[in-house]
């Protein structure tokens, strides 16, 4: 009952980072701003998903493929993110 | 509880409708691509909710990812002609609105109609595929009918596959990746800490698909996207159609499930009726083979010609 009460927290704490990655993604200015925003949802956001999801698996194996899918996603969307970065900063060199 | 998720899937549908009208209405092809591939994940989740993990696999992997990447590589082949993005017309004249709007109407009504005249319960080939499960040459069914009772038809789509990348080729399709975007550092450090998981990942598919969701659909599509982000993170050298040994991979499937046809006909039994007790380690030994050629083709169909651009610079 603790479990499944501490896991809704920590989804929800981490919907919360999602929907604010996807207001800033909305309403920010510019491509270095909504990289910004973004990469808080896809880093502590999907993080406190997975941390609930863990806890509502129920066992270590479930809790380390979904430590593995957090790290692999952090590792993916950090270099999007500089690549996309990047492509926006050669662009307004032009 | 059921009410909420009546209300999830109620809201995944209409997102789908959604996304897939976006995407016909969106103004840039691009545009069109992104949300193309959204429709795709989303697809992806509803296969999921329909308790079809192996399409839901599938379309993730192929209809949004690799698909993606092709349209995005198609996109700048346009682009290059004549660095113009080209932009859609819209429909133009309500008479052809309207009698779009009334096929579409029409569809619904009859698609509508078929759903309320099934029987209930719906017609389903599981209780045909159930109780041959265990003489077959895997425990999930999905790859029991997919390679063992409906071999035959799995074979001819590696076939298509082979043919799609010849037919590919002989169009001259323009080389990927575009030499003035490869080789970001950042991109390499990625690729070298995803590569080795990628082929864990495609190697555990491939052995899964035995007895669970997964074979060498989905296994040979994570080999492509390795090898796709290989080619563009520059640290694969281009990818070189004419090589025998690339054309020898790109049919090994082909060769192998033809082999393994033509063995069993020379056996005695059918064509691919596979003798009892040889299932299992035929299937792997197929499984493998359509693995690294799904792959293959995918990166093939992405890389282009890398010859035919040698050739003209």
């Amino acid at each position: 009952m603790i479990l499944a009460l501490l896991a809704t927290v920590l989804i929800g704490a981490g919907l919360i980072f999602f929907i604010a990655g996807t207001l800033g993604l909305l309403r920010f200015p510019d491509v270095l701003c909504r990289i910004h925003a973004l990469t808080k949802a896809d880093n502590i956001g999907l993080g406190l998903v997975a941390a609930g999801l863990a806890l509502l698996g129920g066992s270590w194996a479930v809790a380390f493929k979904l430590l593995l899918i957090w790290l692999l996603v952090m590792a993916a969307g950090t270099t999007a993110a500089q690549l996309v970065a990047g492509h926006s900063q050669a662009e307004d060199e032009r | 509880m059921s009410g909420v998720t009546l209300a999830l899937d109620l809201l995944l549908g209409l997102s789908l409708v959604w996304l897939a009208w976006r995407t016909l209405a969106s103004p840039t092809l691009f545009g069109a691509i992104v949300l193309f591939i959204a429709f795709g994940l989303l697809m992806a989740l509803v296969w999921a909710r329909l308790d079809a993990p192996d399409i839901a696999l599938a379309e993730a992997a192929v209809g949004a990812g690799l698909t993606g990447v092709l349209l995005l590589a198609a996109l700048a082949d346009l682009q290059q002609g004549d660095n113009l993005l080209p932009v859609r017309e819209p429909l133009r004249g309500w008479l052809l609105q309207l009698i779009l709007a009334l096929c579409a109407l029409g569809l619904f009504t009859l698609l509508t109609l078929a759903l309320l005249g099934l029987p209930s319960p719906p017609p389903s080939l599981a209780g045909q595929v159930l109780p041959r499960l265990d003489g077959a040459g895997a425990s999930h069914p999905v790859t029991a009918v997919l390679l063992d009772f409906r071999a035959w038809d799995t074979l001819l789509e590696i076939a298509v596959l082979l043919l799609a990348v010849v037919a590919a080729w002989s169009l001259g399709s323009h080389p990927h990746p575009n030499p003035r975007i490869v080789g970001s550092e950042v991109l390499q450090g990625l690729v070298r800490v995803l590569l080795p998981f990628a082929v864990l990942s495609a190697g555990y598919l491939v052995w899964r698909g035995g007895f669970a969701p997964g074979g060498a659909f989905q296994a040979g599509t994570v080999l492509a996207a390795a090898g796709i982000l290989l080619l563009l993170s520059g640290l694969g050298r281009p990818f070189n159609g004419r090589h025998w040994l690339w054309r020898a991979l790109l049919a090994s499937g082909l060769f192998i499930f033809t082999g393994v046809a033509l063995g069993t006909l020379l056996l005695g039994g059918g064509a691919l009726d596979y003798p009892a007790g040889l299932g299992y380690g035929l299937i792997l030994a197929i499984e493998l083979g359509l693995t690294l050629t799904i792959g293959l083709t995918f990166i093939a169909l992405y890389a282009g010609e890398q010859d035919a651009a040698e050739e003209r610079e």
